[in-house]
């Protein structure tokens, strides 16, 4: 009887510590998946030296603690915000990062064109001012001409934009 | 007279080609004339047969010609003495000449030369002096026959004359008193001209009428001057220009020309001594006719006895010896009888190789070749290293016998020296190799391509132009047809023909904590050529810009961070909500009627009024509906009751609209429910609600 007890015991307590073992390993193994894409995506970057960056889902880096990892994404963010098209936006979770994003391409397709009615396509009218005084920052410069200047709304912008012309030599 | 003589000579002579065709002959004879008579007054003196003489003159001097005779008075100059004579000249021929006879002898009168020892200009005041002489010679004449009629005087000149006892043969009283005192006509002077008088006298005369004065006479004066000394006394003469007649003896007045002398010609030289007793080498003293003397080599005599100047035993045989003759003349003659006892060599024998001979010179100039030769000279070479294993174009060095070391091309493997190109290299672009093939057979490829190819060829890039484009630098890579390469400055890139500049979409920078950005958290910054603007940056603004962020509700910008404002956040039973930073309310209260607004229980009568809400009851109903709706008119639209808070905004509690035809009346006093009522035709929507107040800092 004794023995028979001790062996189901000694049966129940392997199989208890065998299970517990594979939990705590099966627990580990997702923590390290769900966590490290971006340690991971940099360690590919670093390994085949091409501009391949992890996947972006948010714009926002500033919440992110451990820095290597920040650092990932910014990277990837600068990334996404200066590709070819803004496709790359659709990568983001947030719909309010997505319209941030698209609307940078916006901004940068009026700067490109100097077609500032792009601008106006915006329906929200601080971003649609902010896409026109950031396109005109960027004309200002392009042309040399302080007169995009004026469409700067933000006084201390305005005057930003008029200091970096003179300082270039535009009078 | 000399020459006179030697015509007589040719035509008398009797081998003469005259004298030979003809018996004519032609005479001369010279007469000394010491009272210095005319020919005519000489020929009167001394011709007993006298016939009628012809005046002529014969070289400038008097003569007359009385048949086949011509007597002329000529001067003869004593140069060595100065002395002054004058002689007759006779030339006659015989009678019944032939007139060739006449022809030569008129030929000899035309020729016939005095005076030929004086100088030309000199003999012409010979012959004046001469004539000179000759007419004071007449003058006297006139004045011893006028003393032999007046008592052994003289004319005294008393009266008729300038100066009493005087008288020139410039002077009127020449002719018009003396010559008519003495009775004949006075010879006047050949020349018979004053000097130059002084101012105020008379030029001819040197005579002042007006003071009655005579000037004397005055230098270069010729003239006759007749001097009256007293009783049986006078003087003649005249003003002589020859210069040998100077006193008065010699009819020469004060003031004559004094002193001429002719340099005596030495026409004949003579010497004293044999000729042949003199060196041809040395001169002879001549002796001229004048006394000069002079010495000339004249000597005829020659070198005869030759004597050495030094001992033959002591001059080499070929070298000649100098003897000097006994006239001084030298030769020079093989004499020597030395030989060569000395030998010295032309060079140092420490300079000549050891199987060289050294050329020596003897002290008599012989020459003779010896081997003394003490140098070591390189005559064996042997190289240092095997030239097999030497490039023909290098050198191997030899060391030779006196260890001396010398390179020289020796060396006999083919080295790698031309190469050639397998290809043209102007078919090759420049930056691309040729291979060469070698002397040797190697190959090697070598930077020779010739060509030019275009290399600048980067993407995205201005590359090869003819100008640099603006905001670009010198790229890498060739171009050609003149063009540079070039490539956009970094944070430039090429597109639409410029170098534009870069544009990127960055995040700003991180915010501080209790803000939120005022539009985007990004920004479009531009290359502006040294830095990307806008500054991404992040700062604080409530106005929407680039990074531009603001405090979250409830708070405010406080020293460089927002901190919690004490704000409070007021939600109405609709869900509506306003903010005030105090919780002191403020209502306006409409008084229709006589009822009161209730506010948490309390009940206010009061058109307006204000309440500090307890936050500590965190609740506050208010029913707006009493006293409401007791009287109804007409033009009721308006607000009646309102909460105000001091955030600026407001809640409409009770409000009245007119409304045609009544309205549905709703009644719910329900906290949040509205009750509308109908006060005639207006409509009066009662809002019974309770107010929730939070604050807004977490």
């Amino acid at each position: 009887m004794n023995k028979q007890i001790i062996i189901a015991i000694s049966i129940f307590l392997t199989i208890a510590v065998v299970g517990a073992g594979a939990y705590y390993f099966s627990v580990k193994q997702k923590a390290n998946n769900a966590d490290n894409t971006t340690s991971q995506s940099a360690s590919q970057q670093k390994e085949t030296g091409v501009d391949v960056w992890p996947q972006v889902k948010k714009l926002n880096c500033e919440d992110i603690k451990d820095a290597k990892e920040k650092e990932n994404c910014q990277a990837g963010v600068a990334n996404l915000l200066n590709s070819e098209n803004s496709s790359a936006c659709e990568s983001l979770v947030d719909e309010a990062d997505k319209n941030a994003c698209r609307q940078t391409y916006i901004i940068k397709e009026a700067a490109g064109s100097g077609d500032l009615n792009k601008c106006i396509e915006i329906t929200d009218k601080a971003l649609s001012e902010n896409c026109s005084a950031q396109a005109s920052f960027s004309l200002a410069i392009q042309k040399k001409d302080k007169k995009y200047c004026e469409n700067i709304i933000n006084k201390a912008d305005n005057e930003n934009c008029l200091k970096v012309l003179a300082g270039m030599g535009v009078k | 007279m000399v020459v006179v003589i030697f015509f007589l000579a040719i035509f008398l002579s009797p081998e003469s080609v005259f004298a030979a065709a003809s018996p004519d002959a032609i005479a001369t004879r010279v007469i000394p004339n010491p009272d210095h008579l005319s020919p005519l007054s000489w020929y009167q003196a001394n011709i007993k047969k006298q016939g009628s003489p012809q005046v002529l003159l014969v070289d400038g001097y008097e003569a007359i010609r009385d048949g086949r005779t011509v007597y002329v008075n000529a001067a003869n100059i004593d140069l060595a003495n100065n002395k002054f004579y004058t002689n007759i000249y006779l030339i006659s021929f015989n009678q019944d000449v032939e007139q060739a006879t006449q022809d030569i002898f008129g030929q000899l009168l035309s020729h016939w030369k005095f005076n030929t020892n004086v100088p030309a200009e000199q003999k012409d005041k010979i012959r004046q002096d001469t004539k000179r002489l000759a007419d004071l010679a007449e003058i006297k004449s006139a004045l011893n026959n006028y003393q032999k009629t007046h008592d052994g005087d003289f004319p005294s000149l008393a009266a008729g004359s300038y100066v009493a006892g005087k008288s020139l043969s410039v002077w009127p009283s020449w002719q018009a008193t003396l010559a008519k005192e003495l009775g004949i006509t006075l010879p006047l002077d050949p020349v018979n001209k004053l000097g130059t008088c002084p101012q105020g006298y008379d030029a001819t005369t040197c005579w002042d009428q007006k003071n009655k004065r005579f000037a004397g006479v005055p230098a270069n004066s010729q003239a006759y001057i007749y001097t009256y000394n007293g009783v049986r006394s006078y003087n003649v003469c005249a003003l002589m220009q020859s210069g040998y007649l100077t006193t008065l003896d010699q009819g020469a007045c004060a003031g004559s020309a004094v002193g001429y002398k002719v340099a005596c010609q030495d026409i004949t030289w003579t010497y004293k001594v044999n000729r042949a007793t003199v060196c041809s080498n040395q001169t002879i003293t001549e002796t001229s006719d004048c006394g000069n003397t002079r010495n000339t080599l004249y000597g005829t005599k020659t070198d005869t006895i030759w004597t050495p100047n030094v001992n033959p035993a002591t001059v080499c045989s070929n070298q000649t010896i100098t003897e000097t003759g006994n006239c001084g003349g030298t030769r020079n003659i093989l004499y020597g009888t030395k030989t060569d006892t000395i030998w010295t060599p032309n060079v140092n024998p420490a300079t000549v190789c050891s199987n060289q001979t050294i050329t020596e010179t003897g002290n008599c100039g012989g020459t003779r070749n010896t081997l003394h030769g003490a140098k070591c000279c390189d005559t064996t070479w042997t190289p240092n290293v095997n030239p097999a294993t030497v490039c023909s174009n290098l050198t191997v060095t030899e060391t030779s016998n006196c260890g001396n070391t010398r390179n020289t091309l020796h060396g006999t493997k083919c080295c790698d020296t031309v190469w050639t190109p397998n290809t043209d290299p102007a078919t090759v672009c420049s930056n691309l190799t040729v291979t060469e093939t070698s002397n040797c057979g190697n190959t090697r490829n070598t930077l020779h391509g010739a060509k030019c190819c275009v290399t600048c060829a980067a993407a995205n890039q201005p590359n090869c132009q003819a100008s640099a484009p603006a905001n670009s630098e010198a790229g890498s890579g060739a171009c050609c047809d003149g063009k540079a390469c070039y490539k956009c400055k970094t944070n430039y890139t090429w597109s639409g023909g410029v170098c534009a500049a870069n544009t990127r979409t960055v995040y700003c920078t991180a915010k501080p904590p209790k803000t939120v950005w005022n539009t985007s958290a990004l920004t479009l910054q531009i290359w502006s050529g040294s830095a990307w603007q806008p500054s991404n940056v992040s700062s604080y603004d409530n106005t929407a810009g680039v990074c531009k962020f603001k405090c979250l509700a409830g708070y405010g910008w406080i020293s460089g961070s927002c901190v919690c404002l004490p704000s409070y956040e007021l939600t109405f039973a609709d869900g509506t909500k306003l903010v005030t930073d105090s919780l002191n309310v403020s209502f306006n209260y409409k008084t229709i009627g006589s009822g009161n607004i209730i506010i948490g229980g309390q009940s206010f009568n009061a058109r307006t009024f204000s309440k500090t809400l307890d936050l500590g009851a965190n609740a506050i109903s208010m029913n707006s509906n009493n006293g409401m709706c007791d009287s109804c008119g007409t033009g009721c639209d308006g607000v009646y009751a309102s909460i105000t808070v001091s955030g600026g905004g407001s809640k409409v509690l009770t409000s009245r609209t007119q409304q045609t035809g009544g309205c549905a009346v709703a009644t719910n006093y329900s906290n949040g429910y509205v009750d509308t009522r109908c006060c005639g035709n207006c409509c009066e929507t009662h809002y019974r609600t309770t107010i929730t107040a939070i604050s807004l800092c977490p």
